[in-house]
């Protein structure tokens, strides 16, 4: 039996408990560092997607209260919090105009978290404080929904928890490691019901409310213009742009034109989007034979924001998936109906001797022949010369082409900066030039030869991954090639990279990727070594599965989950049938868990009992009203002398672990069961 | 003192049906006492979210909307995760209660206005071991926690206030628990049959104890506390030499001169009366000032006895008697 008092008064006493510092720490203080360890730990994978100042900012405000903690002073008054407060709201709206929409709330989030910091005051307080946090990880995933990031906000939903937790002891000191292990639990306990919720919740195909069209993505990659450099620093970029499954097979790697935005204005700089003069450009329009073979592939396009779909040269129907629409756009782009934010998959079917834009007019054709003027007299010379020795438009590419194969020109990521006069000074002075100096020349050159030209805009090429299973196409493979118009053939494509430098095209951009990053020292030995490479493939791979499974899990694959159970996959009301009948199982399992009568847990009891129940059959039962003495008093006569002599020990050792408070040791427990189990009658 | 009477009497004639009366009561409603040890079990363990328990289900609506319109496939799963957590915290607080058995023990009498210290035995055979109970004793403002590892018996006392003299009952309790995420109340009821003797409170001050009456009977009748070691002590320079304890001495083999120890010098013997206080005295006062004269007159080593309209107890002294007339005052009717 255990005494304990519990008077009122003697609640007010503190725990203490000798801190790393040598101080004293009281059980309050170390709750709130663990607090504030939590909530650091919770703010972190938003950290990214904050502007500089905003992180600055609360970590700021955390180091305050950091400060509090350890000085033991006062929290803050009323007067300062608000100025502080009014400073956050000037601060976000000085940096997006406005306090709604998703980054500025995400901004506020945070600053308003670290003031919240400052007026813990009740249990409240900290209820508000770790609903922000947990309402903030979700918020992350904005940002990321890498498996890293998963990874991260778990570990700190498990804090916030442990937190939770922490605070519900009051005065009780538990080890840390127990409540780690509890939270363990908690969570394991968790996670079938949120499996089964995650799988059958149903999925909307679209947002509950209109999302603004111009919210920044953050994300780098193919843009909407091209202007010289801009293709040349993703070459730097690995992350991933595209997966590409190939249904049939795969085509060579020189013929992987993954077609994106194509551009037709120039203004000396820049190209953009062509601005069409004629009313109505013609329809796209794609001419191909019924025998040739088609590529049939699946893609799976990672968000960029932006309305084009990338899609292998040429199309010959539309790219189909669910929830997407695809539309032509009169350039032979594909485009979505809305703004890619998430990942979508769909199927294309390619053939690469599609013939395109055979039905261009004399009049649609003006569009692709627009040159700024003044800014590239020497091309315009050249070309006049080039035009008075052959008109044949196909013999001019083709010359264009010999220039820069015998020309001295050469193929760098890093080219000299030209600041005016570019398509001039690159053909006639610098001679060095990335993809895009060539594309840019070459269709410069084309218009003042008179021959309808464009730059198109996309990837090329892929790496195949080590499974076979796919193709993975990085932002490092964006590429910028021409395409120019000619009689009875329509667009065809010229790629005068190819020509300057045959490896990009047949090898990827693997190598000069590889040069890259080798000069600008970032990964100074390992970048060609081989089990970086495997390293990096398998990480893809795993990233892969993970897209898959967690990151796409969407009306499809619900229904095609729904569909193996036999039911009708894109009915809701049969998703919440099958969800109420997962909940109804797990239910009566935790009933049946919880509400099993259990026997005595209690091992000195239950040894006894066996002890008692042993001398029963042998004929001396225990009365019920019998206390153990009593009872060995009764049956001692009856038994050998060596085995009374055990069962007075045995008796002796059950009143001690029953009635002295000092003897509760386990081993003391243990010496008694063994003691039982030893004890025999002959 | 644990008395087995019902403190309260039966509910009057119910007004409506009683099936119908039950229909309508919650079933955590009052019940009255309950004899023997208390099992908590499913039927008996009380469960409800708590505000932050619903302030939490507030947040993760709002993160389901999130998720949903941005289609967060994490934000999906972090919110279900919690969810479930959430949820499974239910079973764990209603685990927390489930399965105690809470026996009522006894209390010391203490005067009205005190805090009885009343002990219980709980026990927890099946385990686990459970964490922050708080029991909630009525008109206590702070809420005894308990932490009640995995064993047979534990000894706890609570304290319980009192407020007038005589039996007690114990109050309905409340036994609750937020544990482990404060997300969850669950709670049960524990309504034993017992009593607490609440004996009266002294008057603060009021007039000094009567005189003894010094007969030569009531001498005779002191013979009885010679024989108590504990009425004996050294013979004093003020000492009336009337009162040196011969027999005392002659038992003892003293070397000194021993007394019998009396007040005043007077060695008589003190009657307290109900009826020797002024006429026109409200009678909780009178118990009042018998209360604080049975008290003064045992800590002067007095003879007292007690004489109440109902009751008379004969002159004596020591911890029993006076135990024993504390009772008779506090459970004298008026």
């Amino acid at each position: 039996m255990k005494l304990r008092l519990l008077n009122p008064s003697r609640l007010l006493a503190l725990t203490v408990l000798t801190g790393r510092l040598g101080a004293e720490w009281e059980r309050e203080r170390r709750d709130t560092l663990l607090l504030l360890a939590v909530i650091l730990l919770s703010v972190l994978p938003s950290v990214g997607s904050l502007p500089l100042w905003c992180t600055a900012g609360f970590l700021m405000l955390f180091a305050w209260r950091l400060g509090l903690v350890f000085s033991g002073r006062a929290l803050p008054g009323l007067g300062l919090r608000l100025v502080a407060g009014v400073a956050c709201v000037a601060g976000v709206l000085a940096q997006y105009d406005t306090l709604l929409g998703r980054e500025p709330g995400v901004a506020l989030l945070v600053l308003f978290l670290g003031l919240k910091l400052m007026e813990i005051r009740a249990r409240r307080d900290l209820m508000v404080l770790i609903s922000l946090c947990f309402f903030l990880l979700l918020t992350s995933f904005f940002g990321s929904q890498s498996p890293l990031s998963a990874a991260l906000t778990l570990i700190a939903t498990g804090g916030l928890l442990l937190a939770l937790l922490t605070l519900q002891y009051g005065r009780r000191e538990v080890p840390m490691a127990r409540r780690i292990q509890l939270i363990g639990i908690l969570l394991l306990q968790a996670l079938p019901l949120a499996l089964a919720l995650f799988m059958l919740f149903p999925r909307l195909s679209g947002p509950l409310w209109g999302l603004n069209a111009n919210e920044p993505t953050g994300r780098t990659g193919m843009s909407s213009t091209m202007q010289p450099g801009q293709i040349a620093n993703l070459l730097r970029n690995d992350e991933v742009a595209l997966r590409v499954q190939f249904l049939t097979g795969a085509p060579p790697m020189a013929q992987m034109y993954w077609r994106g935005p194509t551009l037709g204005h120039y203004d000396g700089k820049t190209w953009t989007p062509v601005r069409h003069q004629t009313a109505a450009p013609p329809r796209a329009e794609t001419t191909v034979d019924r025998d040739t073979a088609r590529i049939r592939y699946q893609l799976t396009l990672e968000p960029h924001g932006e309305l084009w779909l990338f899609a292998l040269e040429h199309a010959v129907s539309v790219p189909e998936g669910t929830d997407l629409t695809a539309r032509p756009s009169p350039t032979h782009d594909w485009l979505a109906g809305q703004p890619i934010r998430q990942r979508v998959r769909y199927q294309g079917v390619a053939s690469p001797v599609a013939r395109i834009g055979l039905n261009e007019t004399p009049l649609s054709l003006q569009d692709w022949l627009q040159l700024p003027p003044g800014h590239h007299q020497r091309t315009l010379e050249l070309a006049a010369r080039w035009q008075r020795e052959t008109p044949d438009p196909e013999a001019l590419v083709e010359r264009a082409l010999q220039m820069f194969r015998t020309g001295g020109f050469r193929y760098t990521p890093t080219p000299p900066v030209l600041p005016d006069r570019m398509v001039d000074r690159f053909l006639f002075e610098t001679r060095a030039g990335f993809c895009e100096h060539y594309a840019s020349a070459f269709v410069v050159l084309m218009r003042a030869l008179d021959i309808p030209a464009r730059v198109v805009t996309g990837y090329l090429g892929a790496e195949p991954h080590p499974s076979g299973d796919y193709w993975i196409v990085r932002q490092a493979d964006a590429h910028a090639w021409a395409e120019v118009w000619l009689a009875r053939q329509g667009w065809v494509r010229v790629d005068p990279t190819s020509v300057v430098a045959p490896d990009r095209i047949e090898q990827g951009s693997r190598p000069l990727r590889e040069a890259v990053i080798r000069s600008a020292a970032l990964l100074p030995v390992f970048s060609d070594h081989p089990l970086w490479r495997q390293w990096r493939l398998s990480i893809d791979a795993m990233t892969n599965q993970w897209n898959q499974w967690v990151l796409n899990y969407d009306r499809r694959r619900q229904g095609a989950l729904m569909s193996w159970f036999g039911l009708d996959g894109a009915d809701p009301k049969s998703l919440i049938g099958a969800l109420a009948v997962v909940l109804m199982i797990g239910i009566g399992a935790v009933a049946l868990i919880t509400l099993r009568p259990r026997s005595a847990h209690d091992p000195v009891q239950a040894a006894w009992d066996r002890f008692c129940s042993r001398l029963a059959a042998a004929g001396l039962p225990r009365q019920r009203d019998e206390t153990a003495l009593r009872y060995l008093q009764r049956i001692e006569r009856l038994l050998a002398p060596q085995e009374s002599a055990a069962a007075a020990h045995i008796v002796q050792d059950y009143c001690r672990l029953r009635y002295d408070p000092q003897a509760h040791a386990p081993e003391e427990v243990r010496r008694f069961t063994r003691r039982i189990d030893a004890f025999k009658l002959h | 003192m644990t008395a087995a009477q019902p403190p309260f009497g039966r509910d009057p004639e119910p007004a409506e049906s009683p099936s119908l009366r039950r229909w309508i009561r919650p079933p955590w409603a009052e019940r009255g006492p309950q004899h023997g040890d208390r099992r908590l079990d499913r039927s008996s363990v009380y469960i409800l979210p708590t505000r932050a328990g619903l302030m939490m289900s507030a947040v993760l609506a709002t993160m389901l909307i999130t998720a949903v319109n941005y289609a967060l496939a994490l934000g999906y799963a972090l919110t279900f995760l919690l969810a479930s957590t959430w949820l499974v915290s239910m079973v764990h607080t209603w685990r927390n209660l489930a399965g105690l058995v809470l026996r009522p023990g006894r209390a010391e009498p203490v005067h009205a206005g005190d805090f009885a210290e009343y002990g219980i035995v709980v026990r927890n055979p099946r385990g686990p071991e459970r964490f922050a109970l708080d029991l909630m004793v009525p008109g206590s403002l702070t809420p005894a926690r308990l932490d009640i590892p995995v064993g047979p018996e534990h000894l706890l006392t609570i304290a319980i206030p009192t407020h007038t003299r005589g039996w007690q009952p114990l109050p309905r309790m409340r036994l609750q628990s937020r544990w482990p995420l404060g997300f969850w109340r669950a709670w049960a009821y524990w309504h034993p049959v017992a009593s607490i003797l609440v004996l009266p409170q002294p008057e603060p001050r009021g007039a000094p104890l009567p005189p003894a009456s010094a007969s030569a009977e009531s001498l005779q009748g002191r013979t009885s506390g010679d024989e108590d070691p504990a009425a004996i002590r050294p013979w004093r320079s003020s000492d009336s030499p009337r009162r040196l304890a011969w027999k005392a001495m002659a038992r003892l083999g003293s070397e000194g001169l021993l007394v019998t120890e009396f007040e005043g010098g007077q060695g008589g013997q003190l009657w307290l009366e109900w009826s020797g206080l002024p006429a026109g005295m409200d009678p909780e006062a009178r118990i009042s000032r018998l209360t604080r004269w049975v008290i003064e007159a045992e800590a002067a080593g007095l003879q007292y006895g007690l004489r109440l309209p109902q009751t008379e107890l004969p002159p004596d002294r020591g911890a029993a008697h006076r135990a024993a007339c504390l009772r008779e005052l506090a459970l004298a009717r008026t």
